[in-house]
């Protein structure tokens, strides 16, 4: 018997979930995403999700190192490869590497460390550098440079045959095509238009709204059932990560349910342009990546079950109207920061009473009487 | 990985399981719902493999030494009766009870008391408010040591009488066949019971077959052979404190253990005190901690005492099935508490079983006998692997409280170190909420409590926390979250002032103290003075011009033997008054600890 090497006092069982296990599930959950994004819309994906983690795993060894910390110990938790991957979704395939690297170094260091690290941040850090770099960096962020561009392109390249593996390279790294690395010199059509953490504004592509009557066609790669299969499959994984119990059904919930309520009222047909359906809203756009994996961020979030449900519904009512009636690019990422900021607030409001207390409501009908 | 559901059983589940169980149609109970609670692997069908094993038999021979605590409830120390070198015999009282909260010890077997020695940390210690967690896991204490002879002889009118018709006694007097019994709370807090039998006003009494920690099975092995005695004791404790209704509140998945006492119920079902009696039987869901005691009456009745108050102030009465059967062998056997039914469990065990231990017996001989694999054994806990506490030595007895013995393998205990090694940071993932069964937000509770916020840890509950684990459990940043509230408990509860007031009046006697300790100097300093005036007098030399060389001073016409007195008379003022001064100081250093 060891006397030194143990717990000193109860509980002595093991425990049941690890931080390391928890961003691991979520990696996990966010594979169909990635296998969908790369299927439509080629490997620059991948290339962003290298650039991202190797850049992560980096810049956060050293802030651990400056900080003082057991480095690989906290390397371990796996949180920056689940921004890495969040941030990879949100940037344009084909964005240049340097727009990846330097999205996940405000990630790490100001969506994260200044804060105090892991569990202290205020906001989503994903969704912090996102917004920073599409302020930062406005032209690259909203170009559309990509092989597939489906229905637009004058003649579409398959993402992933050769060519189309070749032109995501060069779009990433641009001096391949200097060095003459590559065996083509493709000069891809520059397409500009939304990725799928900026919603197209309704009005200005009236092609594509066109083509959601054409129906719901699997196989056919363009980039509208690209949307809609990507974010079918966040979808998926959001409900894998509800059935682990990763995440409480909540936010996601609520998130989803307002943005609905809101199209629903809104919408009527005939009127795409301006409203949108509620179709539209929930899987032509990246609302379903927000509700599951981007406002479920534990740390960002209030904890009582009524805050998660006030906090979700106040998400899905900004998404929705910054869509609508704002005049700026991208909803859901603004729409989690602002709501990021109220918060604490939510949180103080809606903390539960410990079972034998009065409830807030008899305490301040007790004050409220003394005063009379 | 084992999974924690953190789901609920709604009652709906349970209520056509209860009736099927009971047979009877009418029989609807609303079940109340536990907030949180974890379900963690239950291992209990390890020590239920066979019959409860009695000593001294032939599988577990009476120990050659029996060690007897004089704390092993919850209140002052009992104080022996016997001295070295007396013989006992078997139920003999061998230390009194003191004050109100007092029990009363006897001896487990014959022998001669062979030393009552401070040599033993103790096991299982009753929390004890005064001292830091940690302290009392260490702490030594008096114990009264019997050699026993192995005769087991009792002397004959050494025991109490044997009420044999307690439905005709008083329950004055059976309160007193109680008190005489030593017997306190054996579900692990060690309350004594006869206190919490004489609260006035009980109007329902539970008895808490819902023993929800993994491993341990002593109540249920109880129940399953001993259930008649259970009845009956219940029935008494139900005649003293006068409860209308009585409930037998057990976990649904214990079928032998809730068929056993549907059976002994029956049985009464004859008599007239079971008719008044009200007695039933009701199916808890099988949660962890749905066996504690705030949660079972919740779960059973509804009612929630408010915080700091406890069951009995809201009528409601609450004791574990092994109490219920001492108090039944006290009262119709006559016979003290001096054994008690003991999971000795683990994966390191070769057999692992319930055993009627005597108190007192060392837990190495209970390890011994029953086949421990010391290989495999990396620590040894005394109650469950949740709530239970660790053996810090393999000699020390089992006690009153002990329900469980846990030789633990690796595979049973968490080798994550001690609470110095680095956790992670919390990351708000809520996890601990949604497993509480108080509804507090541990993760708040824990920032409070780990920047120690008296006031902010008070508000968010801390002394309404159970000390369940249930939230250590679940936290994926394994951060020993108990062990926080414990520290910041006992740093409470070491002033009874609030955390402010405290740290205020600590800077305020620290001044005080060098103050007066200032004070103390500059006396001793003038005493030194005077001391080397008067040696220089006593050398001979004028002391007026070692300190006035010019000026003729009127010190210089008085005589040497005129400045000796007044000296004298100086030296005797500064030592009173350094005196008076150091005796404040000593007064403030007193009141201060
Ligand atoms: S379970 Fe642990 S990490 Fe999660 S909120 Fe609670 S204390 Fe923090
Ligand atoms: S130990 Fe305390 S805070 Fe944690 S779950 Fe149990 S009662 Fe709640």
């Amino acid at each position: 018997m060891n006397l030194v090497n143990h717990r000193l006092s109860s509980p002595f069982l093991k425990p049941v979930y690890s931080v390391p296990g928890i961003m691991a599930a979520v990696l996990l959950a966010l594979i169909p995403a990635a296998i969908c994004y790369t299927w439509f819309f080629g490997i620059g994906f991948l290339i962003n999700l290298l650039i991202t983690s190797v850049f992560g795993l980096l810049f956060e060894a050293l802030v651990m190192r400056a900080r003082g910390r057991p480095v690989f110990f906290y390397l371990g938790d796996l949180s920056i490869l689940v921004t890495a991957a969040l941030l990879s979704f949100a940037l344009p395939p084909g964005s240049p590497w340097w727009i990846a690297a330097s999205g996940i170094f405000i990630a790490c260091i100001f969506g994260k460390h200044v804060f105090g690290g892991l569990g202290h941040n205020v906001f989503n850090p994903a969704a912090l550098a996102y917004v920073s770099l599409l302020i930062l960096f406005p032209l690259q962020m909203t170009g559309w440079y990509l092989p597939g561009s489906g229905n637009y392109a004058e003649a579409p390249i398959d993402p992933l045959s050769m060519n189309g593996i070749f032109t995501s390279l060069q779009l990433s790294f641009p001096w391949l095509r200097d060095m003459a690395l590559t065996p083509f010199a493709v000069t891809p059509d520059g397409f500009a238009t939304a990725t799928p953490l900026i919603e197209y504004k309704f009005a200005a592509p009236a092609r594509l709204l066109m083509a959601e009557s054409d129906g719901f066609t699997v196989w056919q790669r363009d980039a509208r059932t690209g949307w809609e299969m990507l974010a079918m499959s966040f979808a998926l994984g959001g409900l894998l990560l509800l059935w682990r119990g990763i995440i409480s059904w909540h936010i996601p919930v609520s998130v989803v349910g307002m943005v609905f309520l809101l199209s629903t009222v809104f919408y009527q047909p005939g009127q795409e342009a301006i409203f949108g359906s509620p179709w539209l809203h929930l899987f032509s756009t990246s609302t379903l990546i927000g509700a599951f994996f981007i406002a479920t961020d534990p740390a960002s979030a209030p904890s009582s079950a009524m805050g998660k449900v006030i906090y979700g519904a106040l998400i899905g009512a900004a998404m929705y109207s910054i869509r609508i009636w704002g005049s700026y690019l991208d909803s859901v990422a603004l729409a989690i920061l602002a709501v990021n900021m109220c918060s604490p607030l939510i949180e103080q409001v809606t903390a539960r009473t410990p079972l034998g207390h009065p409830s807030r409501l008899q305490r301040s009908l007790s004050v409220w009487r003394k005063t009379k | 990985m084992t999974r924690v559901r953190r789901s609920l059983w709604a009652a709906k589940y349970l209520k056509p399981m209860l009736q099927r169980i009971t047979g009877k149609p009418g029989w609807s109970v609303k079940l109340h719902a536990l907030p949180g609670g974890i379900t963690p692997a239950s291992h209990k069908f390890m020590s239920l493999r066979g019959k409860i094993i009695h000593m001294p038999s032939g599988k577990i021979p009476l120990p050659a030494q029996l060690i007897l605590p004089l704390r092993q409830h919850s209140g002052p120390d009992s104080v022996p009766v016997v001295c070295v070198g007396d013989y006992v015999y078997k139920h003999q009282l061998i230390a009194e009870a003191v004050g109100a909260q007092g029990v009363c010890l006897h001896a487990p077997s014959s022998g001669v008391v062979s030393s009552i020695t401070f040599s033993l940390p103790a096991i299982n210690p009753p929390r004890n408010p005064e001292r830091s967690w940690q302290q009392s896991l260490t702490e030594r204490q008096l114990a009264i040591v019997i050699d026993t002879d192995g005769k087991d002889a009792q002397l004959p009118g050494l025991a109490a009488p044997i009420i044999t018709r307690w439905q005709q006694q008083s329950p004055t007097d059976l309160l007193q066949a109680v008190f005489n019994a030593g017997l306190c709370g054996l579900g692990g807090a060690g309350f004594p019971t006869a206190i919490k039998l004489g609260s006035p006003a009980i109007h329902t009494l539970i008895i808490n077959g819902a023993e929800c920690e993994p491993y341990i099975t002593a109540d249920e092995a109880l129940m399953q052979e001993h259930a008649a005695e259970v009845i009956e004791g219940a029935l008494i404790i139900q005649r003293i404190c006068g409860a209308r209704t009585c409930v037998i509140g057990i976990e649904a998945d214990k079928q032998e253990a809730i068929a056993a006492v549907q059976q002994a119920i029956r049985q009464f079902d004859s008599s007239a005190v079971a008719q008044q009696s009200n007695l039933s039987v009701v199916l808890v869901p099988p949660i962890y901690p749905s066996g504690g005691e705030k949660q079972l009456i919740r779960i059973i009745t509804g009612i929630q005492p408010p915080s700091g108050q406890r069951p009995v102030d809201v009528g409601v009465l609450c004791h574990s099935v092994a109490t219920a059967r001492a108090v039944y062998k006290a009262v119709a056997t006559g016979e003290p508490l001096v054994s008690r039914v003991t999971t000795v469990t683990g994966h390191a065990m070769n057999a692992p079983a319930n055993v009627e231990a005597l108190i007192g017996t060392p837990v190495s001989h209970l390890l011994a006998h029953l086949g421990v694999d010391d290989t495999k054994m990396e620590r040894l806990l005394v109650g469950g692997p949740l709530m239970g506490y660790l053996a810090s030595d393999l000699d020390t007895p089992v006690l009153k409280t002990s329900n469980c013995l846990l030789a633990g393998s690796d595979q049973d205990i968490n080798r994550v170190a001690s609470d110095k090694a680095p956790h992670r940071d919390c990351i708000r993932c809520d996890f601990c909420a949604s497993v509480c069964p108080v509804t507090l937000q541990p993760q708040t509770l824990y920032f409070a409590a780990r920047h120690q916020r008296h006031e902010a840890s008070i508000e968010n509950g801390l002394f309404d926390c159970i000390e369940c684990g249930a939230c250590a459990v679940v936290c994926p940043s394994h951060i020993p979250l108990v062990d926080y509230y414990r520290e910041e408990k006992s740093i409470i509860r070491a002033d009874n002032h609030s955390g402010q007031q405290k740290y205020w009046q600590s800077l305020f006697e620290k001044h005080q103290q060098r103050l007066t300790i200032t004070a103390v100097d500059q006396q001793q300093r003038k005493l030194d003075k005077l001391q080397h005036k008067l040696d220089a007098i006593a050398a001979g030399e004028s002391l007026s011009k070692a300190h006035q060389p010019e000026a003729p001073a009127p010190i210089a016409a008085k005589s040497a033997e005129q400045i000796k007195q007044e000296i004298a008379a100086a030296v005797a003022r500064t030592r009173a008054r350094k005196v008076e001064l150091q005796n404040k100081s000593e007064d403030n250093q007193d009141s201060g600890q």
